[in-house]
């Protein structure tokens, strides 16, 4: 009687074509709906606050043409890929190695949680003294940032692994490092995606976060640029880039994850 | 591993603070030796830190600028998360709705809000409102999710029995909605606090006359590390104080029940 499905997105059961067909009809309207405010606000507030959406998707368009979004975008990605791999690498092996020794877990605890709450974007302006304004300064960011999200994941996923599935593995002769392969590897992918799914997309948002502040290059530096000199189009234009760049990356990680993660049954609740 | 023959429960905790003490001492002598290494210039002393963090908080210089990243943050909290925690529950009945608005949550969640700072400053300019408008812009989507995963894990045998006693819908989304959904809306506004008060810092940081990240960027082009360093510790030390605001808010909501697993779904 009470209509609360297990998700309310769920859409089977009786009428379910026409609901269907009621949910893709609601997401066209308000997607035509959001393009009309925007074109309303640009004419009300005028040019100087609100692009107009055709300005924008010309704007878009030249700049593909001439190569400078392919350029910025990889210039943006080059300092993301770079800071997540580094961080990667460190924020999953040092839980491996951690787990060895439950006391030095417990010792650094405090000391990672207190660190965690470290604006780390604010580092930028300091680490700009130290590396001058190439990439360093946005790669450091970038990694600190990376890093404790991936740590932390893959920590609770290390946590997180069925006690009995190790001792059965010892019982029937495992080695330590095929444990550590076979079973806390595999039983930790979850997390792992679940953190690489919040992670990549932050080292990417960082990276431009760091190009606002500093930098030659970058789809950050063409937002800020355009804004500090009034280029309003230019904003709307860059931050239809910066939009479209990290839902792509989510989309496409999305997709890796459920290939990666296709043995298993069904999703447990593993999201962080 | 049980090299140690079977510790008490006092030595036990004795030997963790022991380590906990080291590690501190550990970073403090690293910090002390980039310094020596490196010199004050670049790298300022935790000892020079301490001493102008205290100055600074005496001359009431840090809290003045703390004071206005703490009310951008807390404005853009409450701006942002009112209206995240209430639609989920309007919407409980209406599962078309939630099915529409989907896609343009989730491109909102996935969407890298600090990338619009400039945008945001170009529509409410360098003072307090663009900083909000960007705190809200990121507490909203992350409190929607979580408030939404916490009205669907609801117990729908509550509701029906509930209404089997003659419940009004005002009185089941009250009585038992609302209240079944307190951790997964804590487990959200956890979340979103610090990364609205980062926020504010990195929005003060692109363009302002105030603020924690002003301080930062103000110290930063004076050369004067000791300025940054003291204004970073400030903001991680208010990041602190607004999640442990959380947990106490959270425990005296929730003192008709047991503790829970504090893993919650917060996301889509």
């Amino acid at each position: 009687m009470t209509d609360i499905p297990a998700s309310m997105a769920d859409v089977s059961g009786s009428g379910a074509g026409s609901r269907k067909l009621l949910i893709y009809g609601g997401r066209l309207a308000l997607t035509l709906a959001l393009i009309a405010g925007w074109e309303y606000g640009a004419r009300t507030l005028g040019p100087l606050f609100f692009a107009p959406p055709l300005a924008t998707a010309e704007r878009l368009w030249a700049l593909a043409i001439s190569g400078q979004m392919l350029a910025d975008i990889l210039a943006t990605l080059r300092v993301a890929v770079a800071g997540f791999a580094i961080a990667g690498i460190v924020g999953v092996i040092l839980p491996f190695l951690l787990r060895r020794s439950a006391r030095a877990t417990e010792a650094i605890e405090p000391a990672v949680m207190f660190t965690m709450g470290i604006p780390k974007y604010a580092l930028a302006p300091w680490l700009i003294l130290w590396f001058g304004i190439g990439d360093m300064p946005k790669l450091v960011v970038v990694t600190l940032v990376v890093f404790y999200i991936v740590f932390i994941t893959t920590f609770a996923g290390i946590r997180g692994v069925d006690r009995r599935l190790i001792s059965m593995a010892r019982v029937i002769g495992a080695s330590e490092r095929r444990i550590s392969r076979e079973i806390i590897w595999t039983s930790l992918l979850p997390f792992f995606f679940t953190g690489l799914k919040i992670a990549f997309p932050r080292a990417v948002s960082a990276t431009i976060v760091g190009e606002f502040l500093v930098s030659t290059e970058g789809v950050g530096r063409y937002i800020e640029g355009a804004r500090q000199v009034s280029d309003t189009t230019g904003v709307f234009a860059g931050v239809v880039i910066a939009l479209a760049l990290v839902l792509t990356i989510n989309a496409i990680l999305n997709a890796i994850e459920r290939w990666a993660l296709r043995w298993r049954p069904v999703e447990r609740d593993m999201e962080l | 591993m049980s090299d140690i023959a079977a510790p008490t429960l006092h030595s036990k905790r004795w030997r963790r603070h022991c380590d906990h003490a080291a590690v501190i001492v550990i970073i403090l002598a690293l910090w002390s030796l980039a310094t020596w290494r490196f010199g004050t210039y670049w790298v300022s002393s935790p000892w020079a830190v301490a001493i102008r963090f205290v100055e600074m908080i005496a001359s009431g210089e840090l809290l003045r600028h703390a004071g206005y990243t703490l009310t951008e943050a807390a404005a853009g909290t409450l701006i942002g998360g009112v209206p995240a925690v209430l639609l989920p529950l309007l919407l409980r009945r209406h599962p078309v709705m939630v099915a529409i608005l989907d896609p343009f949550m989730v491109g909102g969640y996935g969407a890298p809000k600090l990338a619009f700072a400039p945008l945001f400053i170009v529509w409410f300019g360098i003072g307090m409102e663009s900083k909000i408008a960007l705190v809200v812009s990121v507490v909203f989507f992350i409190v929607y999710f979580a408030t939404l995963g916490g009205v669907r894990a609801l117990d729908a045998k509550l509701v029906q029995t509930a209404q089997i006693m003659g419940a009004s819908e005002q009185q089941v989304a009250r009585s038992i909605v609302l209240p079944g959904a307190v951790p997964a809306i804590f487990a959200g506004f956890r979340i979103a606090v610090p990364y609205g008060i980062a926020a504010a810092v990195i929005a003060e940081l692109i363009s302002a006359n105030r603020g924690l990240g002003y301080l930062v960027q103000n110290g930063a082009m004076n050369f004067d590390t000791t300025g940054v360093f003291a204004a970073v510790l400030m903001a991680t030390l208010l990041v602190h104080a607004a999640v442990w605001l959380m947990n106490a808010l959270e425990a005296r909501l929730l003192r008709w029940r047991p503790p829970l697993d504090p893993m919650m779904e917060t996301g889509p």
